[in-house]
């Protein structure tokens, strides 16, 4: 299965309810069912870390001077 | 003789005389349009008439630009301005600075008749929208940066999906040049700064306040957006021309929000069950595995290893004394062969005749002499009998 470099969430997330679906399948080999275990685990880790990811995104503020974008941080109350 | 004057003469004081009547300045009347025309340079001509006259009438273009509705033939309308003289055509005229349309609101009429426009263009056609990202990283927000519109926004997309980025482009939500702000921010984000979906909207208000929202600007700056277009002009019941033209509606921005992002609970959801699903068909599988396994490994193959030989140690024994059997009936068989074939050979034996008393003649060269005409009286023979052999002289020859 040739995989992306970095493959977005909804590929990861389609990924591993395909992967899923086959397993149950039960068509697969031992050795096929092994492998996409580890990779279907493997997914969906990454999906989870990226939804419950509270990484401070910062919110901003846009404006434009002299045709230039300028970002401020944008200050939310009980927010951040 | 009475004094002659000359037509402008006249025209002036006529002119003159309108210009000093206080009532027919700013006066407000009610009319009939008709014979209306908007020439390129932008000015407005047309008639007003009742059903008993008709009054000529002119808007400058400075005036015909704020005009928040189109003015069509046969449309009722309440114009102010003043009537004066046009001196070169000899003509008064009603010079027009503000003009409604009568009995219908300004703004509804002004509304429909755009939403009728841009309808026919093809701005709301349901195959032109665009489906929103499932699961947008950052959002782009057009509206007034004090509102509760933001705050709304924010709360709930963040509870839905705490790794949601916003972006605020702020604008005025109403007032003069609000409408050309809002189209700006729009198309802000689709040159300058990337986002994955955009909200452009209001917290509530009267149709006035709301006014923006219906602006051909707008419309066309949201209808143009490659990026997804959700509306958010607060309130439930009537729709906004950026309603009508948006990739989707929402009566709130809290409910533009829940348009905007998944609530990712329920994906969390759907992965942990997807985790929950690839553990057991991988436990099933191996336990499926491992019985195949065992059924054949508890078949007599492995546990009773010999009882494979069992059949093949019969046939073993089979073939051997079959094998026995016709080597001994072979050997018999050419033994038998054997002794016949020495009894026929016996027969044939030269020197088996000789044993039976029989003699071979040789002459000298040591030919034998098979035949009495191949010997002649006096010749020397050699004569074989068993046991040995004699000379002899032939002394007579009798043919038979």
């Amino acid at each position: 299965m040739p995989r992306k470099k970095e493959a977005s969430f909804e590929e990861n997330l389609a990924n591993l309810e395909q992967i899923v679906d086959k397993l149950e399948s039960g068509e697969a080999s031992l050795k096929d069912v092994i492998d996409n275990y580890t990779l279907g685990m493997e997914l969906s880790r990454k999906c989870l870390a990226e939804l419950k990811s509270v990484e401070d995104k910062m919110n901003v503020i846009l404006s434009e001077e002299d045709g230039k974008v300028v970002e401020m941080p944008l200050e939310l109350e009980g927010g951040q | 003789m009475a004094v002659i004057r000359s037509v402008s003469e006249v025209t002036k004081y006529i002119a003159g005389l309108l210009k000093n009547d206080l009532a027919l300045h700013n006066v407000t009347i009610r009319g009939q349009i008709s014979n209306f025309k908007q020439y390129s340079s932008g000015h407005c001509y047309f008639d007003l008439k009742d059903k008993d006259s008709i009054l000529k009438c002119v808007i400058w273009r400075s005036y015909a630009e704020r005009l928040r509705f189109r003015p069509e033939n046969d449309m009722q309308v309440l114009a102010t301005g003043s009537v004066e003289v046009y001196e070169r055509d000899g003509k008064y005229q009603f010079y027009i600075s503000r003009m409604a349309p009568d009995g219908v609101g300004e703004l509804a009429l002004a509304f429909e008749q755009l939403k009728e426009r841009l309808s026919k263009e093809g701005l709301f056609d349901a195959e032109v929208k665009k489906v929103l990202p499932a699961y947008p990283k950052t959002i782009g927000i057009v509206t007034s940066p004090t509102g509760a519109v933001l705050r709304d926004i924010y709360t709930v997309s963040r509870r839905r999906m705490p790794s949601i980025r916003l972006a605020l482009y702020p604008v005025m939500v109403q007032g003069a040049g609000s409408a050309e702000q809002i189209a700006h921010g729009i198309e802000f984000f689709n040159t300058k700064y990337p986002v994955d979906v955009l909200i452009v909207g209001r917290g509530g208000g009267s149709m006035e306040d709301l006014w923006s929202f219906n602006e051909e600007v707008v419309v066309r700056a949201i209808f143009k957006s490659r990026i997804p277009v959700i509306s958010a002009v607060g309130h439930e019941t009537d729709f906004t021309l950026a309603d009508f033209v948006a990739d989707q509606r929402a009566a709130t921005p809290s409910q533009a929000a829940e348009l905007a992002v998944p609530d990712v609970s329920e994906v969390i959801q759907r992965i942990n069950s997807a985790r929950e699903r690839l553990q057991m068909a991988a436990v099933t599988s191996i336990r499926d595995s491992r019985r195949s396994l065992e059924a054949i490994m508890d078949s007599f193959v492995f546990t009773q290893p010999l009882r494979m030989l069992e059949s093949s140690s019969m046939k073993l024994e089979n073939l051997q004394s079959r094998l026995s059997k016709i080597a001994i009936q072979l050997v018999k068989e050419k033994k038998n062969r054997l002794v016949h074939d020495m009894e026929k050979l016996e027969l044939i034996n030269p020197l088996g005749v000789i044993r039976r008393g029989y003699g071979i003649v040789h002459d000298q060269k040591g030919t034998i002499v098979s035949d009495i005409s191949n010997i002649k009286v006096d010749d020397m023979v050699s004569v074989k009998l068993n046991g040995g052999h004699f000379d002899a002289q032939v002394k007579a020859i009798r043919e038979e």
